[in-house]
């Protein structure tokens, strides 16, 4: 067989079984982002967009199974998975760098390792005389009477002669259709096929994450007396003039008010000795003794000092001394 | 491809069909005399193959001067030894004009030197002066002399296989740099290993002495140097080649990369490593196993590399893995 036009026929091949690939992986990419999208509920972010937030929760007349933040989600994933997947060829094509021919080439040597760099070698002696041959076309067939050129071998020297004679029979036996990556792509497809179906089933069922992007959002719109804040439109100052049907309602996720708790540290409150060292209840404050007349109080005791708080300290510097 | 005329056409053919069956012959000749060191009589041969030269580097008594004399003798060429000292003049490698009686004439006759042959065994190269191995070296490039003004051809095949110790370096007068480069290959010849020592014992200590006989004739070694030159190699892996040279002028621990020369040196000792093989085509394994004799006496390291303790051998097994 014809060398130029063996490995011609291999890239043409190798282009087809590219784009094969190219679609699988699409396929699977935009169908695992739209999986995740609508498990997530990535559609409430259509709350946000004024124009859309109506449609949240509906159903469109032209298809009632899918509701219109979900038809989003599937968009939107569709025009993600283009773009990925055209950035991973971009990739691919700038880190294995050479010309279609010998990327095909590559791929037959590797699945047939007798003609490993002997097909590449013998394909650029042929493609070399090709290109010799065109450019000297009528010199060549001047001169191919006066000089000793095998005319099945054209000008090729006794070594390339005997390489390109041995490679055009051992590509006889090459099938291009081994090239393609059969374990690869079957598995892409039965993946595809699997998450289709836990696509549909979510889609129908509703099923979801508890947690979905509603979760962040609110975490940011907690107002300042403790109680979480239903969704409201960032526009919208006043809760009131939001009017939500029963039928456009957003989705809102049920909440108990908090326990009002009184935080504020009464004065003497678990400062007592004994308090400090075992767990006592707290105490009603009461008191200490007046301390007496004769005892001579610090000055930084008597500044600034709240009420009440004079005798506490000097009541736990007398016990101290007498543990002393 | 017109590299041989049509009536020698069907000659190189025989001499492309019977090439393995040609290196088993020589390997088997020369492995009467020589224990081991297959892979430096590869390298030799494959020196000779690519008509260049060669430096062989070893400390004494591994047996340089008796391969390269093995050698000769097996392909059937003329062989010349010249032992290099500091008091060795160019005249006495050239060749000098005597003069003599012809007739009742006087006249000057050129005295052909030891460079006129076609093995010529340069023993301890770095002991003769600069000034005579520039005279040796201008013959290994030129392939000709010219002595008091008479320019004299030197015999095709023509081979320098140089010889140089690694240690007794005072006194010497080590090759630049400029001039290494002229050198296709250097090898390294190693201590052989227990069992080649206890062979080689047995074969030098005996009455008789290890004999050898012709190989190959001159006219085979020159079809084979053709053979070498029209063996193909993909343009992929001459890119790669051409990559792994370039490498050498921007690696942290040369200080000078390869030249060019070193290009052509390394894809012409892939092409006669191949044919050595027995294959139609030049593989990636050539190359990378014919790097270290083709780079390690064209780079030069870094100081910092060299008080690190690093070799140029090194150094070119961390390119050669990148490629």
């Amino acid at each position: 067989m014809d060398i130029i036009k063996f490995v011609k026929r291999a890239t043409k091949v190798h282009k087809i079984y590219s784009a094969i690939y190219a679609l699988l992986s699409f396929i699977l990419i935009f169908l695992t982002i739209a999986f995740i999208g609508v498990v997530f509920n990535m559609g409430s972010i259509m709350l946000f967009i004024e124009p859309l937030s109506p449609y949240v929760g509906n159903y469109p007349e032209f298809f009632p199974y899918i509701k219109y933040e979900n038809i989003l989600v599937i968009l939107c994933s569709f025009v993600v998975s283009v773009f990925l997947v055209l950035f991973i060829k971009i990739i691919f094509k700038l880190r294995n760098k050479g010309t279609r021919d010998e990327r095909a080439i590559d791929l037959i040597e590797k699945k047939y390792p007798e003609l490993k760099e002997r097909l590449k070698t013998a394909f650029d002696v042929v493609s070399l005389e090709k290109k010799h041959n065109e450019k000297h076309n009528e010199e060549y067939n001047n001169n191919n009477n006066n000089n000793n050129y095998n005319n099945n071998n054209k000008r090729y020297n006794i070594i390339q002669a005997d390489l390109i004679e041995k490679v055009s029979k051992d590509i006889d036996f090459v099938s291009l259709q081994k090239t393609f990556h059969k374990k690869r792509s079957l598995s892409k497809v039965v993946l595809s096929v699997f998450v289709s179906i836990l696509l549909i089933a979510v889609l129908f069922t509703g099923i979801q994450s508890p947690v979905t992007p509603e979760h962040f959002m609110e975490t940011f719109t907690n107002n300042d007396n403790g109680k979480i804040s239903e969704v409201i439109h960032p526009e919208k100052e006043n809760k009131e003039d939001v009017k939500f049907t029963a039928e456009n309602k957003p989705p809102t996720i049920s909440r108990q008010p908090g326990k009002q708790v009184n935080v504020t540290l009464p004065p003497g409150h678990g400062i007592d000795h004994g308090d400090l060292q075992s767990d006592a209840e707290s105490k009603e404050f009461t008191a200490s003794k007046k301390y007496p007349a004769n005892s001579l109080a610090s000055e930084s005791y008597n500044e600034n000092l709240p009420e009440g708080y004079e005798e506490i300290i000097k009541e736990y510097f007398e016990k101290n001394a007498e543990i002393n | 491809m017109d590299s041989y005329y049509s009536t020698d056409y069907e000659r190189m053919q025989q001499t492309y069909r019977n090439s393995s069956v040609i290196f088993t012959t020589l390997f088997e000749e020369i492995g009467k005399v020589i224990v081991g060191q297959e892979e430096v009589v590869e390298q030799i041969l494959i020196a000779m193959l690519c008509n260049g030269h060669a430096l062989l580097e070893s400390n004494p008594g591994l047996g340089k001067t008796l391969t390269i004399s093995t050698v000769a003798k097996v392909i059937d060429l003329k062989f010349s030894r010249v032992q290099c000292t500091p008091d060795l003049m160019p005249s006495d490698i050239t060749g000098t004009t005597i003069l003599e009686e012809k007739n009742g004439r006087k006249e000057f006759r050129f005295e052909p030197g030891p460079v006129f042959t076609n093995i010529l065994l340069a023993d301890e190269i770095n002991r003769a002066s600069p000034k005579t191995q520039s005279a040796l070296l201008e013959a290994m490039q030129e392939k000709q002399v010219t002595v008091s003004g008479n320019t004299y051809k030197i015999d095709e095949p023509f081979f320098v296989l140089a010889t140089q110790n690694p240690i007794e370096q005072e006194g010497t007068y080590p090759l630049p740099e400029a001039q290494l480069d002229r050198f296709i290959l250097k090898i390294l010849l190693d201590y052989p290993d227990m069992n080649e020592e206890i062979e080689i014992v047995k074969r030098y200590t005996g009455q008789e002495k290890p004999q050898t006989s012709r190989g190959i004739t001159k006219t085979t070694l020159q079809d084979l140097q053709k053979l070498t030159r029209d063996v193909p190699i993909s343009d992929e892996l001459i890119s790669k080649t051409i990559n792994l040279i370039t490498r050498t002028r921007n690696h942290q621990d040369i200080e000078y990369g390869a030249s060019p020369r070193a290009s052509i040196a390394l894809i012409l000792a892939g092409k006669a490593k191949a044919l050595m093989r027995g294959v139609n085509y030049v593989s990636i394994d050539d190359i990378k196993s014919m790097a270290f004799p083709v780079l390690r006496h064209r780079i030069m390291l870094s100081f910092e590399s060299e008080r690190n303790g690093l070799k140029p051998d090194d150094v070119i097994k961390m390119l050669v893995a990148d490629m």
